[in-house]
């Protein structure tokens, strides 16, 4: 039978167990694995000028050129995007501390090759989020030891679907390289234009990447995310 | 153009809201800090892999904690013989929590008296604040099976506890 003061016994038993520290989730790996916490539909390609955003990036777009501009009508989200956003925002609110999105700090960071825009925008954490009709995600602001975003999607991996990685890349850096997984370990290079880079491969089971790398106008490479094995 | 999910799966956005107590859930279950960290990501994993089932799940943490129980159990169960002779070589998990006796005195009494799944049941009733019909929903057992499981782990617990819990 169950008591209640054997319930409040195991309870108090128990409490040193809170004291417990937890152990450290790799943000890295968050930029590794970033994946859509967004999607638009894609009808949200169709943009909405409406409106001029006044708010500041807070330094989240340090080195994204394509982001330093003022804000027009052109950096404001579509309808669509905003309203994911929105969504997002009201979920995060049920998790004190989480970071909430500021749309009214988008830029448009650039085009997909299908014409749809990326988005950057900050979060009350100083976050980058970028934010495409592929998918969005945030992570800490770009650096010349970690200079690209990196997210992997895919709609059906198991049947196969369309792979999509993309990212955004500081100034200087002119292509993406990696190696998607599951796949057949070819490597792809990826160019970077307007600080984005985009890469798609129909009919694929690959979910995510490794042996990414970025490659700088100077002709080095970074290894952005040097926790990820390269086998 | 690619087909979009039907909703935002917000895998991310809620594994980093519940990363801390799910690291310390891990911690809690496996004792050895890095292990738990492997745990923690490998966790992330099964999330992402997981997400098209988010948009179904009706308690978003007790989903992602049935993932994080799920590759303890795992962990432990492939690696128990290992862990045991590692214990008694160097007690080196013990280390993780020097200087607080009390918490590995507890640790300890957990290790001994409960498998890994009564201990995984006991944590996540009375520290992470489960009840029994969502450790159902989480575990895919019957709720009655899950109140048996708490209540022998809890009786177990009680009877091996010291009457009166040394201090550090």
């Amino acid at each position: 039978m169950i008591g209640y003061s054997d319930d409040a016994k195991v309870t108090e038993l128990l409490a040193p167990l809170r004291r417990i520290e937890s152990v450290p989730f790799a943000e890295r790996t968050w930029r590794r694995l970033r994946r859509p916490i967004l999607v638009a539909s894609i009808v949200a390609t169709a943009l909405a000028l409406t409106g001029v955003a006044i708010a500041d990036g807070f330094g989240a777009f340090n080195g994204i050129s394509a982001a330093q501009n003022t804000q027009t009508g052109t950096n404001v989200l579509p309808p669509g995007l905003l309203a994911e956003i929105e969504q997002s925002n009201a979920l995060l609110a049920k998790y004190p501390g989480a970071a909430q999105q500021l749309p009214d700090t988008a830029r448009v960071l650039g085009t997909m090759p299908d014409g749809s825009k990326v988005y950057g925008l900050s979060d009350t954490r100083g976050d980058l989020c970028t934010i495409s009709e592929a998918g969005g995600s945030c992570g800490p602001p770009l650096s010349n030891s970690q200079p690209i975003t990196f997210g992997g999607a895919n709609d059906a991996p198991t049947t196969g679907g369309t792979f999509i990685a993309s990212g955004v890349a500081i100034d200087g850096v002119t292509s993406v390289s990696f190696t998607p997984v599951p796949g057949d370990g070819q490597e792809v290079t990826v160019p970077v234009k307007d600080n984005v880079w985009v890469y798609k491969e129909p009919d694929s089971h690959a979910s995510n990447a490794h042996c990414i790398i970025a490659h700088m106008a100077d002709g080095s490479t970074v290894n952005p995310f040097p926790e990820v094995p390269c086998p | 153009m690619p087909e979009a999910p039907a909703a935002p799966p917000a895998v991310e956005v809620l594994f980093r809201a519940h990363a801390q107590e799910l690291g310390r859930y891990l911690v809690a279950m496996v004792r050895d800090r890095s292990l738990a960290e492997d745990l923690l990501q490998d966790t992330f994993h099964d999330a992402l892999r997981a997400q098209e089932q988010l948009p179904e799940v009706a308690n978003e943490r007790a989903w992602l904690y049935g993932i994080a129980r799920n590759r303890a159990l795992r962990s432990l169960r492939r690696g128990r013989r290992l862990q045991r002779a590692l214990v008694r070589l160097a007690g080196s998990r013990q280390a993780t929590h020097e200087g607080d006796e009390a918490l590995v005195a507890l640790l300890d009494l957990l290790d001994r008296e409960l498998s890994p799944e009564l201990r995984a049941f006991v944590l996540l009733r009375y520290v992470h604040g489960f009840q029994a019909v969502e450790l159902a929903e989480l575990t895919g057992l019957s709720p009655e099976a899950v109140r048996q499981r708490l209540v022998r782990g809890r009786a177990r617990l009680l009877a091996a506890a010291p009457a009166e819990p040394k201090e550090a």
